[in-house]
């Protein structure tokens, strides 16, 4: 399918033009921090969830109580006074929610609601094995703080390594190939020079993800052909540990959404679909 | 009537009644008690063992337990067709958004990688090397609901990957 392609292209490439073409390509780096905590669930998905459960639980056998408590032991003396018993029903007595239909302590019209006896705890005994589960908070002191360039933001969205190289404007880091470098290696070595070594990343690919088109410093469209064309093959990598400590350099990590609010509008039509929605 | 058994604890009504004209019964210091409620010990009485099979079983067999057919109205099951529906075509367009996206990142790849290589032989022979024994970065996380304590590990020892 591709081979037309392959071929027309093969003749552009002459060995004359080689020599300054090599100098016109520079790698840039895609360099993302994968979501910590899961998405944040939309509206739609709240509001659906709860009716999938509200459903399963209205569906749900009773729960057997006895298989769980000993009979006669402490704890299942404790399990059946935190129940909040069924109205039973009774004869001549008019119900205004319908009449009630118990089965094993269990009204059958309505989902059961199982109460878990609530033990107490006492502060002393914080560091104790049974002490409640308090999770961490899912909004951070880096987002509380606003700050951009901070690694524990927006825990539930990819972030996107972005500078601000001499106030040009914001766009993706990118270096120039040194002879006899490949485009993976310019690429991770650069970020190395420019933000230092405190830095664990993982290449994705050696292949680049995306072309970016240069005509006397203008983005141009990808298929677009000329002698005078630089070229920013884009290299993905994950960051895994460390941080990006650049010397005056203006950087940010940021989600899809903050990219688009930064950069130039023709900039983001073209690695629009290298940032990640979630 | 008088070869009742004295080691009963409990004296019921009904012989109370029965034995009414022994007037040596009736005021006796017993403690009196109804035969409805009075406590009386199974006759069949089956072994622990057997006891715990038939709890097991009856955990899973659904006598008793089911609750009642859930009966909608015609609005309520309009609302319920709704809610699925809507629930589809959300799926759907969430769906299609990753489609498109994966579609144009694998033409990007094409693209950039007939571009390199009509710019670039060389670079584009180290692109398409096959990477031997790569593996996943194991110090990489899967999202969990909520963050860990030490939510990013800034001290990077000695990095070997480039």
């Amino acid at each position: 399918m591709y081979q037309p392609l392959k071929r027309c292209l093969a003749t552009v490439a002459s060995p004359s033009a080689e020599g300054s073409a090599v100098n016109a390509i520079k790698a840039a780096l895609l360099l993302t921090r994968q979501p910590i905590v899961t998405p944040d669930l939309t509206e739609l998905e709240k509001a659906y969830f709860n009716y999938q459960e509200e459903l399963e639980r209205r569906l749900m056998w009773t729960f057997p109580h006895y298989y769980y408590f000993k009979k006669g032991s402490l704890s299942e003396r404790r399990f059946i006074k935190a129940q909040k018993g069924p109205v039973s029903n009774q004869p001549n007595i008019l119900f205004e929610k319908g009449e009630p239909d118990v089965v094993h302590n269990r009204e059958r019209r309505l989902k059961q609601e199982v109460r878990i006896p609530k033990e107490e705890y006492e502060e002393s005994s914080m560091s104790d094995i049974s002490r409640p589960v308090v999770p961490n908070s899912r909004i951070t002191d880096a987002d509380r703080a606003n700050d951009i360039t901070s690694l524990e933001r927006a825990l539930p969205r990819t972030l996107h390594l972005l500078v601000n190289e001499n106030n040009k404007g914001w766009k993706l880091p990118s270096f120039a190939l040194a002879q006899g470098t490949t485009l993976h290696r310019a690429a991770e070595s650069g970020l190395r020079e420019l933000g230092g070594d405190d830095i664990h990343t993982w290449t994705v690919a050696r292949s680049p993800a995306a072309v970016l088109k240069y005509e006397h410093g203008k983005l141009v469209a990808p298929d677009a052909n000329s002698d005078k064309l630089e070229r920013e093959f884009i290299i993905k990598s994950h960051i895994l540990a460390g941080a990006f400590k650049p010397q005056n350099l203006e950087y940010a990590w940021l989600t899809k959404e903050e990219v688009e609010e930064r950069v130039s509008k023709d900039y983001f039509e073209a690695t629009e679909f290298l940032f990640s929605r979630v | 009537m008088l070869t009742f058994p004295i080691k009963s604890q409990i004296a019921t009504l009904s012989r109370a009644v029965n034995g009414s004209t022994n007037t040596k019964y009736l005021i006796s210091s017993l403690p009196l008690q109804f035969a409805r409620g009075k406590r009386t010990k199974r006759t069949v009485t089956v072994s622990a063992g057997t006891q715990r099979i038939i709890t097991q079983l009856s955990v899973i067999s659904a006598r008793k337990k089911v609750p009642r057919v859930l009966k909608l109205s015609n609005e309520d099951l309009i609302r319920h067709d709704t809610v699925q529906r809507a629930w589809t075509l959300f799926q759907r367009e969430k769906r299609q958004q990753q489609d498109e996206q994966l579609s144009k990142q694998y033409d990007s790849i094409i693209n950039a990688l007939e571009d390199l290589k009509a710019v670039a032989p060389e670079l584009y022979a180290v692109a398409n090397k096959k990477e031997k024994g790569k593996r996943f970065p194991l110090e990489a996380r899967i999202p969990v609901d909520y963050p860990p304590n030490k939510i990013w590990y800034y001290d990077v020892a000695k990095d070997e990957s480039k």
